[in-house]
């Protein structure tokens, strides 16, 4: 819940005037439903929490329209954890009883994956700026596979020839 | 095992769909970013975790035991790939109750790691149950399916009833021709001095009672009592149970532990002891003796419950060598199903050395108020006067409950018998 409100909070501060209230709304119900999921003890208000915090981003995005946004990969990290924590919190409340250290090895895992997903965003990130740019890179990047592409069918040629003498 | 999808799955693809399309509505890459984690969680979950291989089994400390006393189950795991939430369940059966280890539990299992999981189980009540399902569920670190699978490996376990302390019986009429502890009331030789005689042929010289026949200057011989056994049927009545919410055992568990003390206990000064349950189901076991019979009798009790029945049965359906006609009957009963208490009448009515000893239902039905309090009080004369018949019958009855020793009840049908031998004479 904590984490939940910390990403609404944030999003209605890095909105834009024209989009705050908008923003501000959707992240308390985002916060609410998370808080119904705990109380009730029920994953689906914990989708729609995640559902209306992805919503509120969206609209900073359509309203405010920002060049292309670094803080996306943040957000969506954010929100993978909140999901997992999320589930996490509603298996811990099974009658099962865990292994001493399991709860603990679980928000380890979930930290790391987020870490991971954080990376990977970011260089989707930066793969979509360099196809948006366009430039010296993204020549030098086409050049690279095509010249790839022949060196490879060379070798198969080579191969081949080997092969009948 | 079989796969089940995590309750993440499907929300996550949700999740991961309604982004995506909302990227292509806005036309914002960004909104591809926060989307994929979702899709990418999912679909390495489905893509690197396999079915998992997990093995158990299931040993348990001894299989007889009784009642009260706490037996040991150990649950070993194997598996073959690491497992990172193993969630396992052994499953109960009524009768035994978990005092000391979790269950269910969840453990981690590392790749060809052995494990073994140990449970305190308390045998609470008498009777022959089955222990041996363990339900397992596995998942991996991610947990996009969770490996569901159930393994029987079952262990019957026999919980004898707890014997309860007695010090002395109820003595029978009569006797039977093999020797036992009883000092039987005919003439013959044993131990027991009983009358002294004229000589005459054919009497042992050992016999003599050269004291008397010096006083009286004529040969005088000692009479003996013999050491006979008697026949002892127990009469078990499982039409109907009394129990609480807040008593432990009802009738029928107080019921059965009084039959499995006297049938040690008879069987101990080597009498016959035979069973007959009467009730929904009928169940028979000639009288016999020794340690076959014993355990004959306590599987015959392990067996013993509450089966509904409008069938209207009597004696007639006992076989006749299950009932000898010189035995002693004594029926553990709660007096509550009129099929049995006619039963008893016709018994007593044929003949039979009959002794009741009544599980008293009484201390374990709440008043009530009112009307009620009014039914409770009717019901307690009625149940007064059905006991009041029985002795004038002949018949000794006397109440137990679990808060008196077996002893105080049975004491109650010894002096009845005393009285009434007293008056015979």
């Amino acid at each position: 819940m904590a984490l939940a409100a910390g990403v609404g909070v944030w999003l209605t501060l890095a909105a834009g005037t024209d989009a705050s209230s908008a923003v501000a709304v959707l992240s308390v119900l985002a916060v609410v439903s998370t808080g119904s999921a705990v109380v009730l003890g029920r994953p689906e208000p914990l989708v729609g929490a995640l559902a209306l915090l992805g919503a509120a981003y969206a609209v900073i995005l359509a309203i405010d329209e920002p060049p292309l946004d670094g803080r996306s990969a943040i957000v969506g990290a954010l929100l993978l954890a909140v999901g997992e924590l999320g589930y996490l919190s509603l298996d811990a409340r099974t009658a099962v009883t865990d292994e001493a250290g399991t709860l603990a090895r679980r928000i380890a895992w979930v930290m790391t994956l987020v870490l991971l997903v954080l990376a990977a965003g970011a260089t989707v990130l930066v793969v979509v700026d360099l196809f948006r740019i366009g430039g010296l890179v993204v020549e030098g990047v086409g050049v690279g596979a095509a010249a790839t592409a022949v060196g490879l069918l060379v070798l198969a040629a080579r191969g081949a020839r080997g092969g009948d003498g | 095992m079989t796969p089940y999808a995590s309750p993440r799955l499907v929300p996550y693809l949700g999740l991961a769909a309604l982004g995506l399309i909302a990227a292509l509505a806005l036309r914002r890459p960004e909104l591809v970013v926060i989307a994929a984690p979702f899709a990418l969680v999912v679909a390495a979950g489905l893509l690197f975790e396999g079915r998992p291989e997990v093995k158990a089994w299931l040993t348990i400390e001894r299989e007889r035991t009784l009642e009260g006393e706490e037996i040991v189950a150990e649950i070993e795991l194997n598996a073959i790939g690491s497992v990172d939430l193993l969630e396992l369940h052994l499953v109960v059966p009524h009768g035994l109750t978990v005092v000391d280890g979790d269950n269910p539990s969840s453990i981690r299992l590392g790749a060809d790691e052995e494990r073994t999981i140990s449970l305190t189980l308390r045998c609470d009540r008498w009777g022959a149950v089955e222990l041996g399902d363990i339900y397992l569920r596995a998942r991996g670190r991610i947990g996009m399916l969770a490996w569901e699978g159930r393994v029987r490996r079952p262990h019957r376990i026999q919980i004898y009833p707890r014997p309860e302390l007695l010090q002395s019986l109820v003595a029978p009429l009569d006797t039977q021709l093999a020797t036992g502890d009883l000092v039987a009331r005919v003439r013959a030789d044993g131990l027991e001095f009983a009358d002294t005689r004229q000589f005459v042929p054919g009497d042992r010289l050992r016999s003599v009672n050269w004291r008397a026949s010096a006083r009286r200057g004529e040969l005088i011989v000692n009479e003996r009592h013999p050491d006979r056994n008697a026949d002892v049927v127990l009469f078990l009545d499982s039409f109907a149970e009394v129990r609480s919410d807040d008593a432990a055992d009802g009738t029928l568990e107080l019921a059965v532990r009084a039959a499995a003390t006297l049938a040690g206990r008879y069987l101990e000064r080597r009498d016959r002891v035979g069973l007959v349950t009467f009730g929904g189901i009928l169940r028979w076991l000639e009288p016999g003796g020794g340690l076959v019979q014993r355990y004959r009798l306590i599987d015959a009790l392990l067996e013993t419950g509450v089966e509904f029945s409008y069938a209207w049965k009597d004696v007639n359906i006992i076989p006749a060598r299950t009932l000898p006609p010189k035995a002693l009957v004594i029926a553990v009963t709660p007096l509550l199903d009129e099929r049995s208490i006619a039963a008893l009448h016709d018994l007593r009515a044929r003949g039979h050395d009959l002794a009741i000893v009544e599980v008293s239902p009484e201390e374990l039905v709440e008043p009530g108020d009112g009307l009620d309090a009014l039914a409770y009080r009717l019901w307690l004369l009625r149940r007064a006067a059905l006991r009041a018949r029985f002795e004038r019958s002949g018949v000794a009855v006397a109440r137990w409950s679990d808060d008196l020793p077996l002893d105080a009840g049975l004491e109650g049908v010894r002096a009845f018998r005393r009285r009434a031998r007293l008056s015979q004479h």
